[in-house]
């Protein structure tokens, strides 16, 4: 048996996130006993939070039986788990708590969750080949149920094997139900298609504005936290999701100076996933619109926000640091007018994902169009970065489908 | 004889290392072999195709650049032993040489062999 972390660090963990599961990845960041690891190679707990769409109950299984045993399951408010998983349920507020119990049931040998699919391979071997291959020579044939690699033509001109991958739906770095395919020469998207869920949160009935934009605020920040945390700078990732649960307009201007920083995330981010103008108006993503300067806002029309002093949209660039230089712009801006706010509510407001008006599916089907655009011809590792900075509905610190704006 | 001696303790240490390793190497577990963990990690799905395909290694035309360009280096140890003898001769013989190669090394910049990509 393979036990993968000691008594002394902190515990392993690998998080599941649905949506609404944005605030529990957040808080278990910012949580010195635990550790999250990006692969569930690296893990010893399971941690799913938020809900679990039905298609992607099996994606969840093949994770939950990637981590190797012995090893725990823990659910966080997460609906629609599949069956065949027994997790132990916990509260956010005593999560880190129950991790470190399981943790110490698994170091003793106390705990451990099953295999839940076969342990061989499901397809079974048709190769005919003598070195495992399909077919004749290297090529051809589809051995193990897969096909062998076949050559295609690539942007630079030459033909060579393409390799045909679905990225996601519990992959760290993506947006939370994203799914990235991709037909790889090299680590080059020759062919790319991004599909965001189609559920999401929605909203009904009078909220207040200072509720909405405490919600921006805090959607924002942990946005960016994930951003940072996707481009390998899990420290500063750590601060950031701390901010995000609780956030000032101290923290966020501290962040800001430490983003400014020479050497930092506009290295990894400059200059990579940009978007035109055209690209970004009238989808429904009204922050991504203010990022390139156009005016797309449902609050200029709320009579809740007369007299609160909207700012102008700056454009900051179509690409990934222009987008995170917007939510540090409209997280502040939020904390402004949520103080300013007092008692108003409104009941069409300007969510962080974009206006109310705009239905989640139609969101979802223009998200996912443009993100394609912004990936394709990219590199894997640029990839994922763009779409970490292009997160849905999903990754808002609410619960999903469930119209909750904490107050 | 006491080098036969260290020949033979050498020998006899290499084959002790080596039936060692034989020894500790610790086959794969079956919890290890199951089918789920020896499958990429890519969030929940397996890859459509093998594995077994042709990297496209993306860098390779700088790797060619990167050869060709230390190879000048070769004809500078015999010029630099002849330097002095020749006097200025070599001096502007090597600048000849230096000049062309530098106009392939623009060349390759402007087809873009110096990109990553």
């Amino acid at each position: 048996m393979a036990v993968t972390w000691t008594s002394a660090g902190p515990v392993p963990v690998f998080v599941a996130t649905g949506a609404g599961g944005a605030a529990v990845r957040h808080a278990l960041r910012a949580a010195d006993e635990v550790d999250l690891v990006r692969s569930p190679r690296r893990a010893c707990v399971l941690l799913v939070a938020g809900d679990v769409p039905t298609g992607d109950r099996s994606p969840l299984l093949q994770v939950h039986d990637q981590v190797p045993r012995p090893r725990g399951v823990v659910a966080v408010g997460a609906r629609g788990m599949p069956a065949e998983l027994a997790p132990i349920t916990s509260s956010l507020g005593g999560l880190v708590a129950t991790i470190l119990e399981v943790g110490s049931q698994i170091l003793v040998g106390e705990h451990d969750s099953d295999d839940v699919l076969p342990a061989t391979n499901p397809v079974e071997w048709r190769g005919v080949g003598p070195n495992g291959q399909g077919g004749e020579g290297m090529m051809g044939g589809v051995p193990y149920g897969r096909a062998m690699a076949m050559t295609a033509e690539g942007s630079d001109g030459l033909t060579l094997d393409r390799l045909y991958l679905t990225l996601g739906p519990w992959l760290p770095g993506l947006p939370s139900g994203c799914r990235l395919e991709v037909g790889l020469q090299g680590d080059v998207l020759e062919e790319a298609s991004v599909a965001y869920p189609t559920t999401g949160p929605t909203l009904a009935g009078q909220v207040r504005v200072a509720s909405v934009e405490q919600l921006r605020a805090r959607t924002l920040l942990g946005w960016l936290a994930d951003l940072t945390d996707t481009a390998g700078l899990p420290a500063l990732a750590r601060r950031v999701s701390r901010l995000a649960l609780d956030p000032t307009p101290e923290g966020v201007d501290a962040v800001r100076r430490r983003l400014d920083r020479r050497w930092g995330l506009p290295v990894a981010t400059d200059g990579v996933g940009h978007l035109e103008r055209d690209d970004v108006t009238g989808c429904g993503l009204g922050w991504l619109a203010r990022s390139r300067g156009v005016d797309e806002d449902a609050r200029r029309d709320d009579r809740a926000y007369d007299g609160l002093e909207l700012a102008a949209p700056t454009d900051r660039g179509g690409d990934v640091t222009g987008r995170w230089r917007t939510w540090l712009d409209e997280a502040a801006e939020a904390l402004r007018l949520a103080e300013a706010a007092e008692d108003r509510t409104t009941d069409r407001p300007e969510l962080p994902w974009g206006s109310a008006a705009v239905t989640v599916e139609d969101r979802a089907v223009a998200h996912a169009a443009l993100a394609t655009r912004a990936v394709s011809g990219a590199e894997l590792g640029r990839a994922v970065l763009t779409l970490a900075s292009l997160p849905s509905a999903c990754d808002a610190d609410v619960a999903a489908s469930r119209a909750e704006v904490p107050a | 004889m006491l080098l036969a001696f260290l020949a033979a303790v050498m020998v006899a240490g290499s084959a002790a290392c080596v039936m060692a390793v034989v020894a500790l190497q610790r086959r794969p577990s079956a919890d290890l072999q199951h089918w789920s963990r020896t499958v990429p990690v890519l969030g929940g799905l397996e890859p459509e195709t093998h594995a077994w395909g042709r990297f496209h290694a993306r860098f390779y035309p700088m790797t060619l650049v990167l050869i060709a360009f230390e190879m000048e280096m070769m004809f500078m140890y015999p010029w630099a032993i002849v330097y002095r003898a020749l006097g200025i001769k070599a001096l502007v013989e090597m600048g000849v040489f230096l000049v062309i190669l530098s106009l392939g090394i623009l060349y390759a910049w402007r087809e873009g062999g110096l990109g990553w990509q």
